[in-house]
């Protein structure tokens, strides 16, 4: 019985997200039901395969290790520049001195694979299947595929001969491709902050997060064709743009490594400022609580879980309609909606941050509660991010800036909406 | 006395090996001018002779070294304002990244005072006036070689900027090449720490003889560079002290050399961390899926009486490279590890490489003097695969019409700059043993 109610409620939830998308999109009519139905239909084979499929679920299984041994590598180098900082969390500064670190390793082995043309070869037979199920042009499949392993302004660099000429729906395609997955930099920092020291929990969290990643692309592209359905005439030549990243390999390495310092000193500072202005955010909120005495509402309400009306609750609040409706339990709505809520608003590695910290805290119950979480937050879309792909494509492409700039938050959406179909379809099968 | 004629020998017949290297390599075999190549190998001589056996060069250089272990000193106190206990408390193990690497910072601020305050220009005159004099070149590429002495690859060519994009082939194969063969002051501070450990006296040593090598390294990149790419064409041996200057005020250049030096500490923190992960990763593939598998490891271990736990990249290196250990005069028992130390130079960097010296210093596995004493001198200097991209953009941005030359050219300045910190080696090697 409690099963047939899931599956309802998990059919309503995708029939919510995309009724919602239906009802922004730009062109009602134009919205091809093939690709629609063959977007999803792709998702939920993927879904049975990676999360069903014993095979392919230990092929997964096997790469997750993977991953988890290359962190003990990245863990070494950490270790040999910060010592102890790096390997003994009781001095609580393992966000900087491992997390930032892994990301810089991650990102020179992306570039190594990027300069040996593996990486190509694998987005390549990725985009593959999708153009051949959702009917979908050359360069939109390939960003899209690219994205799954790269980041939101790295993808981009595999269609760069293509840019200028992508239409609107194209454009929104590759932009909420971005913003529906993260990067393969960082998925190490998720790992180590949801698993810390724990290696099966490690394996367990990698293994979920690279099925998000893989599930992702299809959604992202169905939400982005319902929001701007492709009314032109789309070129569905499939080729990886041949631009090489270096002279040798060791020049690959260094130019991945001055990319990840980049990346990780940024997400180093934008946390820093994030939290600070939560923090000054929560104490202007708690004013006005005190005030007008919300604090003691919030306080009975939540039983203690809350000491005060913060931004926290106050997002807690608004996205406890879309937890419910991608199936998280009910003791622990109010929860998985601030994670919901401080990934949009200030980004993914805040909200796995606070996330870690529910599970320490006891506040994430269910399994299928971490399951949903796990899978939604797996993604850049944040308003941050619309900046960060208006800057950064359209210096690829600066006769695009226009479009890039019309379509950002709209892309967003639609990556917002891709991760919980992805999260609502995971809830379903593993929690 | 046998011992001393061996020594001699062996220098000689290194020399002569990479020569014949570069001769073999050379764009043009015909017009090698050879006055040039005797002398620049005369002039080595002469430096380290009057470094290793007059006592008053050698009391000057340990005064320029004393002044810089000194200023590293300074260096900790800065750091030790901003990370506190961080810097020297041994059980957080934390020094290299909150010791080492800030001395990049300041002696990169350091360097860019003085190329402000013009003293760093009229230091290279010198330099380059001498190399000029001795071996007939034009006034850029002494300059420039010169120039290499003190400050990066990149930094270099700044002074000689008006000058660049009209260099000959020649020319410029001396700019790359001096490049790789040298280091600069910002990281050989580093090197001092690392080699030397927290032992003043130690690090004197060890800055003499970084200072020596980077001295002679400038004389034999030009005569490999001038093997390599015979001039042809009728050059400007006019030599000026460059005008160019950075900054607005003193304190402007300070905080432009402190960007900079942020900058190259950040890069080089992050290279380590991937080139000790990345190492980790394949040593993991090589110990324990082919070494434990086809049963090597074991072997290893036994065959090299413990150095080595196995199949590992270090034991491939050592391999590799223990025929060039040997050319520069390395006695046997040393041939594998010093060749594993010029291994991980000219794949990763010298800053690799200089960590794995100080590591075998301090644990005991290489304890003979000259075969401490050829490394240090064989691995100072940015001949690496790495650096074939660094110069490549860092000079074309200057001078972009030359891309594509310096393009071609890169590999052969790479084989350039490695057998120039060779060669000082062997030079250094045979004459102290």
């Amino acid at each position: 019985m409690a099963l047939v109610f899931e599956i309802l409620r998990a059919l309503l939830g995708a029939g919510v997200l995309i009724f919602f998308c239906v009802w922004l999109s730009e062109d009602r009519k134009g919205i091809s039901k093939r690709l629609v139905l063959g977007g999803l239909g792709l998702q939920i084979i993927i879904a049975l395969l990676v999360l069903k499929t014993p095979y392919i679920g230990g092929g997964l299984e096997f790469i997750a290790r993977l991953a988890v041994y290359l962190m003990e590598f990245s863990l070494q180098g950490g270790e040999f520049l910060f010592g102890e900082l790096a390997l003994d969390s009781s001095y609580e500064a393992i966000f900087a001195f491992r997390v930032l670190p892994s990301i810089v390793f991650f990102s020179a082995l992306t570039s190594i694979l990027y300069y040996m043309g593996i990486l190509q070869k694998v987005v390549y037979a990725f985009a593959w299947v999708m153009q051949k199920t959702m009917k979908l042009s050359g360069a939109e499949s390939l960003a899209a595929a690219a994205n799954v392993f790269i980041g939101q302004t790295e993808a981009p660099l595999m269609v760069k001969p293509y840019l200028e000429r992508m239409t609107r729906s194209e454009i929104t395609c590759l932009m909420a491709g971005g913003m529906a997955t993260s990067a393969g930099a960082i998925f190490a920092a998720y790992v180590s902050i949801l698993a810390g020291d724990d290696p099966a929990l490690q394996v367990l969290v990698g293994k979920r997060l690279i099925s998000a990643f893989i599930m992702a692309a299809p959604a992202a592209i169905v939400c982005a064709k319902i929001l701007l359905p492709e009314r032109e005439e789309a070129d569905t030549d499939l080729r990886v743009s041949k631009e090489s990243i270096g002279i040798n390999i060791f020049d690959a390495v260094t130019g991945g490594v001055t990319q990840g310092v980049k990346l990780s000193v940024n997400v180093g500072a934008v946390v820093l400022v994030f939290v600070a202005l939560v923090a000054m955010l929560n104490d202007l909120t708690g004013w006005l609580g005190g005030v007008t005495g919300f604090n003691t509402v919030v306080k009975e309400a939540t039983d203690g879980g809350f000491e005060s009306l913060t931004l926290q609750f106050i997002l807690g609040v608004v996205f406890m309609p879309v937890a419910w409706l991608v199936g998280v339990d009910a003791g622990n709505l109010l929860s998985v909606g601030v994670l919901f809520g401080e990934k949009l608003i200030l980004n993914d590695l805040v909200a796995y941050t606070t996330m870690a910290e529910m599970v320490g805290q006891g506040n994430l119950t269910t399994e299928k509660s971490i399951v949903v979480s796990t899978f939604t937050l797996c993604g850049f879309a944040s308003f941050v991010s619309v900046g960060v792909q208006i800057g950064g494509i359209s210096v690829l492409a600066p006769g695009q800036r226009g479009n890039l700039a019309k379509m950002g938050i709209r892309a967003m959406i639609a990556a917002f909406c891709a991760s919980l179909l992805s999260a609502n379809l995971a809830g379903l099968l593993i929690g | 006395m046998l011992d001393i004629l061996v020594n001699i020998v062996r220098g000689l017949f290194g020399l002569a090996v990479l020569i014949a290297l570069c001769y073999g390599l050379s764009k043009d075999r015909k017009h090698i001018d050879w006055r040039l190549v005797f002398s620049g190998i005369g002039l080595q001589l002469i430096i380290a002779v009057l470094v290793v056996k007059v006592k008053y060069v050698a009391t000057g250089f340990e005064l320029v070294s004393k002044l810089f272990v000194k200023i590293l000193q300074y260096s900790s106190d800065g750091s030790r304002f901003i990370f506190g206990n961080l810097v020297d408390d041994a059980a957080i193990g934390a020094q290299f990244g909150f010791q080492v690497l800030p001395t990049i910072i300041f002696f990169s601020a350091l360097t860019s005072m003085f190329y402000y305050l013009g003293i760093l220009q009229r230091v290279v005159f010198v330099f380059a006036w001498v190399m000029n004099r001795t071996m007939r070149l034009s006034g850029a590429e002494s300059m420039a070689a010169a120039a290499n002495i003190f400050i990066g690859q990149t930094e270099a060519p700044l002074l000689v900027r008006p000058y660049l994009e009209r260099m000959s082939r020649s020319e410029l194969a001396c700019l790359m090449t001096g490049g790789m063969a040298t280091i600069s002051g910002s990281v050989l501070a580093a090197y001092m720490a690392i080699l030397g450990g927290d032992d003043p006296a130690e690090r004197i040593i060890v800055g003499k003889r970084l200072l020596t090598a980077s001295i002679m390294a400038a004389p034999a990149a030009i005569v490999l560079a001038k093997v390599l790419f015979p001039e042809t064409k009728r050059i400007d041996t006019h030599l000026e002290v460059p005008k160019e200057s950075i900054g607005l005020n003193l304190f402007d250049s300070i905080t432009a050399g402190t960007t900079q030096g942020v900058r190259l500490a950040v890069i080089v923190a992050a290279i380590l961390i991937v080139f000790i992960a990345l190492i980790a990763m394949i040593n993991y593939i090589l110990i324990e899926w082919i070494g434990s598998v086809w049963g090597f490891n074991s072997v290893i271990e036994s065959w090299t009486d413990g150095a080595y736990e196995g199949l590992s990249l270090q034991l491939l290196f050592g391999i590799l490279f223990s025929p060039v250990a040997f050319i520069i005069g390395v006695d046997f028992g040393n041939l594998l590890t010093v060749g594993q130390l010029l291994g991980e130079k000219l794949v990763l960097n010298e800053f690799f490489a200089y960590i794995t010296l100080g590591d075998m210093i301090k644990d005991g596995t290489l304890t003979d003097p000259k075969a401490t004493l050829i490394s240090t001198f064989a691995l100072c200097g940015f001949a690496n695969f790495a650096s074939i991209g660094v110069q490549i953009g860092g000079i074309s941005t200057l001078a972009p019409g030359q891309r594509d030359k310096l393009a071609k050219m890169a590999l052969r300045a790479l084989v350039g700059g490695t057998c120039a910190t060779l060669m000082t080696a062997t030079i250094v090697g045979a004459i102290s043993g």
